[in-house]
């Protein structure tokens, strides 16, 4: 019995979050399971909740540590206390839950299949104590051990718990409570064919009774190492509405319905199903979003600040042997404890959230009775996510019995199976759900009880599984939705043949083929027919063969040809190999090459290219032969005057004489001027215009007569004065210095070229072959040079002589005597005419 | 945890004791003078110890020795008298090199007649210190050129002596007002003539005088003493065996150029004559160990005259240790042999009423330096910061089963 009430009051004083309704989810044939996902449509048509007893809930729930963590049992069975054990099994945060629900109204009805609405009044309370793990720690272990001596405990064994020189963390110490009514309103649609998919909210209106809520929570107690100060630090705000004691103990507050809207606020459901084959279906939801504005008999309490506590001070007369004031030293110990911190309240309005909690499932159904769930639900408690996951069997025998077992892990818990049952006696349905059966069995170990149990009145629940509007003690086809006609077995193509009888269930045909159309008629219904819209023959599987080649018209290149099969369907008339559809030729044979075409003249372009085909030609000609029209021997083609004889050279057109001078054009250099042949056909010139042509003109750019071959004549007076100086001028042996000798005649010479300005003289410089010639050519050069500088010097212009030297190179006699040689040693002088 | 038992270890502080140098001489018979010293930190107050002796106030009669008439010349010898000085009260040794001190004079005259007044200085005279047991006498010589005072009539004449116009003369280059007083605690004897230098028939009136010895504390030394302590917070009934061990744990910051060595702390019971002695109380180090030679609180240091005898506090803490019989350590010490007095010995404890404690005080040194000056003002502290841990051992099987 002792065992009992530990272990109840540790369940109760313990703390932790509570659970969702992890059975009732998986029992969504029920009414109440709208509360978990509002997409979940019950199913019978019309249910209604007993009033306040369709829909009773308790659960209460420990996140810290199980009565097992406390008290073991010793070898000589006797109790021992384990408060690290406790301190074990805690987190640094730990709630205790605690939450009851009442229906006071729930009814809802299907309206036309799809949609189903329902409306609940409901009554709840939600309690939640949170307390750091800290807490215990400071009353198990103290705040008088360091971590490492913590640790080194061999009863502690852990630094976590040493809390002196560290701070007790007591943050989020704080009590939650709300108690409220919600009015609300749940909508369910199905959507989609098949009705895969089905949505469903719930706008709730919420009406708050009562409510304390800690806002914040910063309380912390700092041990110093050394000298044991104690610091705390608080930072504390709580909310509250309708918590104060007039409030409470005034009876007339519970029947002042006016209370309620006081303090309003505004929720909602959301939820949705989806199927994603026959057998799967997902779901999701997220309930209990909401806030609740309060406003009546609200006070806010707020407390702040942190205070040292170093010890009571003022005993420095009693240390030192004086009295002592202990009435001042009691006074001083309450202000050194409370002096830093500051309290304050006020009234003002303000606003919670309810806990939202949010579901998402996987339903696999695998039997027309029996499903298997897996479903993770998760909410927030204190900006902390909390989760769970659950998975279950559910069993479904008709609409009479629903049974739900699952297993579920939450909040280091692996011992949570929890049991639904519901029974329905048409039109009562009793429900009983255990989230965490084994409870009661293993006190210990609990961290949790959650209950919920409820009866409802049901309407319209038969049963018609295929929900076709036949029940299915008169449905020949009960698991298919069907038409009255066909006994509630379906036609799905329309053709008033049900689809048991129909081969093609899903396409319209006739009776005369099994409900399967024959759109071409050939005999072969469609789903056979290859070419359903084109009669055929059997043998190409409703396709025909127009051309009758035994191709069938589909695989037939040339469907209304009769061909061959190398040439798919195909013809060739000629039989050359190509068919005719590549033949250019198809009625004569030919090769390839030629594109199926013959060459009949064998001039190597086909006949369909041949222009001449008959007579060899050239391809250029296109295959014609080439001709010659002048018969000039120049091939028309060559032939630039094909009708005029002309010479090859000429391109076949004759050659002209424009200036008529019998000079062809091609060999006359002058075409516009008559001339004669020896002179490339055009005239002499005569530049000098002294009538001796220049061709004959000795002296073409100097007038003379012709006599003297169109050179002006020199007087015989003046050729002697070249003579005399060509015979008088005499050298010094082997030098190009002029004799003195030689001076007279020369310089006559130099008078009569200075007269004689159209006259220029050409000195040329000659040798004996004596010595060697380089030597003989310098020499001769020397001496003609001299010459014409002995002219210059006596003002003969320069340019009118011409200085050339030829040394040995020009003998005009024998070098091989002295006569010779001397004759050869000579520098000629000689009038020269432009 | 066996047995079921619950054993929480709690450590909370108890008391803080924040005693200024001020309220420690306070304790002390003598006055006290603040003086106002101005320096960069705000203007503190140096401390100056004044011991004041009064004689019974003299009557002309009295002085002329039953004259009918005064007349000048009368000479009237007063017995020797002394002045009480101690620094820190101790019965025991101690000895104090001051920098600066001094005797004030004053005499109140209001009879008609004016005096001469002369001491009976030198050596072996009756101007001399000398130790409370009689040892270590000094004699004192005034150089003083106003020695010997005229004192006159209807008046009042003060004068100070101090190292300026006195002379040691057994050590004439020494300081001789600071070579003895040096060592305390000791008296300062001074013996006066007065003779008379005016003419009146008028006998009434009288002669006070007021010996005032200022001993400014500033300067160098030691003292040894025992002192008692209240002990109201070590009292306890508690069953022994629901402790598995204590710590009281003294946690002190000393700003005062102090630094005290604890040679011995015991309970007594002084409502009983002679005082009976009830227990020793060890004082541990914070790791479990002992010092032989007691517990050494060192002074505060770094104080001078170039940084305005600001002194950097100490901080030391110790531990009185008590723990379970059956050997239940804290952890922290990790000894296989027992530290701290067994808890059964709290009995004994809460029969006292008083801890004595004897303490050997010495000014700080700096450098090692014997000789280094400290200088004390009122502000200077001594923070005693008293807390405990202890663990309980509860048994809580009863309860359980």
């Amino acid at each position: 019995m002792k065992k009992l009430i530990i272990a109840l009051l540790v369940l109760v004083s313990g703390a932790t979050y509570s659970q969702q309704d992890l059975t009732l989810y998986n029992m969504r044939y029920l009414q109440q399971a709208s509360f978990t996902n509002p997409a979940f449509f019950p199913e019978c048509k019309v249910n209604v909740g007993i009033p306040a007893l369709s829909g009773g809930q308790f659960r209460v729930g420990n996140s810290g540590f199980v009565y097992k963590d406390l008290v073991e049992l010793g070898s000589d069975d006797s109790l021992r206390l384990t408060p690290v054990n406790a301190l074990n099994g805690m987190k640094e945060l730990n709630y205790l839950d605690q939450e009851l629900r009442t229906d006071i109204i729930h009814f809802g009805f299907r309206l036309k299949e799809k949609n189903y609405i329902s409306l609940n009044i409901s009554v709840r309370e939600q309690l939640r104590v949170t307390y750091p793990r800290d807490f215990f720690t400071l009353a198990f272990v103290g705040n008088g051990l360091t971590p490492d001596e913590a640790a080194a405990d061999p009863f502690i064994g852990n630094s976590d718990y040493g809390l002196l020189g560290e701070r007790a963390n007591l943050d989020g110490f704080g009590v939650d409570m709300t108690v409220w009514s919600e009015i609300g309103v749940q909508y369910a649609r199905k959507l989609m064919e098949d009705d895969k998919l089905s949505i469903g909210f719930r706008p709730k209106l919420l009406l708050g009774a009562a409510n304390i809520h800690t806002r914040e929570s910063e309380i912390g107690l700092t041990t110093d190492a050394t000298d044991y100060t104690l610091t705390g630090d608080l930072n504390f705000v709580m909310n509250t509405s309708n918590v104060d004691t007039a409030t409470v103990t005034d009876p007339a507050t519970y029947s002042d319905p006016g209370i309620y809207f006081k303090n309003m606020g505004f929720g909602m459901d959301l939820g949705a199903t989806y199927d994603i084959t026959e057998k799967f279906q997902v779901s999701a939801s997220a309930t209990d979003i909401g806030f609740i504005n309060w406003k009546s008999n609200t006070r806010n309490y707020y407390l702040v600040g942190a205070d040292t506590f170093a010890g009571v001070e003022g005993l420095e007369d009693e240390l030192l042997g004086g009295g002592s004031d202990t009435t001042g030293i009691q006074e001083g110990i309450v202000e050194s404890l409370t002096d830093g911190f500051s309290d304050s309240t006020d009234t003002d309005k303000y606003r919670t959230w309810l806990t939202a909690r949010y579901n998402l499932g996987l339903n696999y159904q695998f039997h027309e009775k029996q499903n298997l769930g897996l479903l993770v639900n998760a909410h927030m408690v204190k900006r902390k996510l909390r989760a769970a996951m659950t998975l279950s069997y559910n069993y479904r025998l008709r609409k009479w019995i629903g049974f739900s077992a699952n297993y579920s892990i939450y909040n280091r818990s692996f011992a949570n199976v929890g049991l639904g049952l519901s029974l329905n006696l048409f039109p009562i349905q009793g429900y009983l759900i255990f989230d965490n059966v084994l409870a009661p069995f293993m006190l210990q170990n609990t961290r949790n009880v959650h209950m919920r149990a409820g009866i409802n009145l049901t309407f319209g629940c038969s049963n018609d599984k295929d929900k076709d509007g036949i029940p299915d003690n008169k449905d020949d086809c009960p698991d298919t939705p069907g038409l009255p006609e066909f006994k509630g077995c379906p036609d799905t193509d329309g053709d008033k043949i049900m689809d048991k009888n129909d081969s093609c269930v899903t396409v319209a045909g006739p009776i005369e083929t099994n409900g399967c159309p024959d759109r071409d008629g050939d005999g072969i219904i469609d789903p056979e027919d290859d070419c359903p819209d084109t009669p055929g023959i059997i043998e190409f599987k409703g396709c025909p063969d127009v051309d009758n080649d035994g191709i069938m018209d589909k695989e037939d290149e040339c469907p209304t040809d009769s061909g061959l099969v190398e040439f798919k369907g195909c013809p060739d008339t000629d039989g050359d190999g190509i068919k005719d559809l590549d033949d250019k030729c198809p009625l004569k044979p030919g090769p390839v090459e030629f594109e199926g075409c013959p060459d009949t003249d064998g001039d190597g372009l086909p006949d369909h290219k041949d222009s001449c085909p008959e007579k060899k030609g050239p391809v250029d000609n296109n295959g014609c032969p080439y001709g010659d029209k002048d018969g000039d021997g120049v091939l028309d083609k060559d032939d630039k005057c094909i009708d005029i004889p002309g010479p090859a050279e000429n391109k076949g057109c004759p050659y002209a004489d424009l200036d008529g001078d019998g000079v062809l054009d091609k060999d006359d250099s002058c075409i516009d001027t008559p001339g004669p042949a020896e002179n490339n056909g055009c005239p002499y010139s005569d530049l000098d215009g002294d009538g001796v042509l220049d061709k004959d003109d000795r002296c073409p750019q100097t007038p003379g007569p012709a006599t003297n071959a169109g050179c002006p004549e020199i007087q015989e007076e003046e050729q002697e004065v070249l003579n005399t100086a060509f015979n008088n001028l005499e050298f010094e042996t082997g030098k190009d210095i002029i004799k003195q000798s030689s001076y007279e005649s020369l310089n006559n010479l130099a008078e009569l070229l200075i007269k004689k300005e159209e006259w220029k003289i050409q000195i040329s410089g000659h040798t004996d072959a004596v010595g060697n010639d380089a030597s003989n050519m310098k020499l001769s050069e020397k001496r003609s040079k001299a010459v014409g500088a002995y002219l210059e010097s006596k003002g003969v212009p320069t340019e009118r002589m011409i200085v050339k030297w030829f040394g040995e190179t020009k003998p005009i006699a024998d070098n091989g005597t002295a006569e010779g040689r001397a004759r050869n040693r000579r520098v000629e002088m000689e009038v020269v005419f432009d | 945890m066996a047995g079921g038992s619950y054993r929480p270890t709690v450590a909370v502080p108890i008391a803080q004791v924040d005693v200024t140098m001020a309220e420690l001489l306070k304790s002390f018979e003598s006055d006290i003078i603040l003086t106002d010293e101005p320096s960069d930190t705000g203007t503190r107050e140096f401390l100056t110890l004044v011991f004041a002796d009064t004689l019974e106030p003299l009557t002309l009669p009295t002085i002329i020795g039953g004259a009918a008439a005064v007349i000048p010349g009368l000479k009237y010898s007063l017995p020797v008298e002394r002045v009480d000085l101690r620094i820190f009260g101790t019965l025991k040794d101690g000895s104090f090199n001051l920098t600066n001190p001094r005797v004030d004079f004053r005499l109140d005259n209001t009879t008609g007649v004016s005096y001469e007044m002369e001491f009976r200085d030198g050596l072996n005279n009756d101007f001399y210190t000398q130790k409370v047991d009689g040892t270590q006498t000094k004699y004192l010589e005034i150089t003083d050129a106003a020695h010997p005072y005229p004192i006159p009539a209807n008046d009042f004449y003060e004068f100070s002596l101090d190292n300026d116009n006195l002379v040691y003369p057994e050590s004439p280059g020494l300081k001789a007002m600071t070579t003895v007083v040096e060592p305390t605690p000791k008296y300062l004897y001074y013996g006066i003539d007065l003779t008379t230098t005016s003419s009146s028939t008028d006998l009434t009136g009288e002669v006070g005088v007021v010996a005032s010895v200022f001993l400014p504390l500033r300067g160098y030394g030691f003292s040894t003493r025992k002192d008692t302590f209240k002990y109201e917070f070590l009292n306890t009934d508690t069953a022994g065996a629901e402790l598995n061990f204590a710590e009281l744990r003294f946690n002190i910051t000393n700003g005062l150029p102090l630094t005290g060595e604890i040679f011995s702390a015991e309970v007594i019971d002084t409502t009983q004559t002679p005082w009976v002695k009830m227990m020793d109380i060890p004082l541990y180090n914070t790791d479990g160990t002992i010092d032989p030679r007691g517990v050494l609180i060192e002074g505060a240091t770094g104080g001078s005259a170039t940084n305005d005898w600001v002194y950097t506090p100490a901080i030391k803490t110790s531990d009185i240790i008590l723990s379970n019989d059956i050997m239940v350590q804290p952890v922290v010490y990790g000894t296989s042999t027992p530290v701290g007095l067994p808890i059964s010995q709290i009995a004994a404890m809460s029969g006292g009423n008083k801890m004595m404690v004897e303490v050997n005080l010495k000014t700080s040194k700096t450098n090692a330096d014997p000789n280094t000056e400290v200088k004390f003002y009122s502000d200077q502290s001594l923070n005693i910061k008293i807390g405990i841990r202890a663990q309980a051992n509860i048994d809580l099987g009863a309860e359980l089963n």
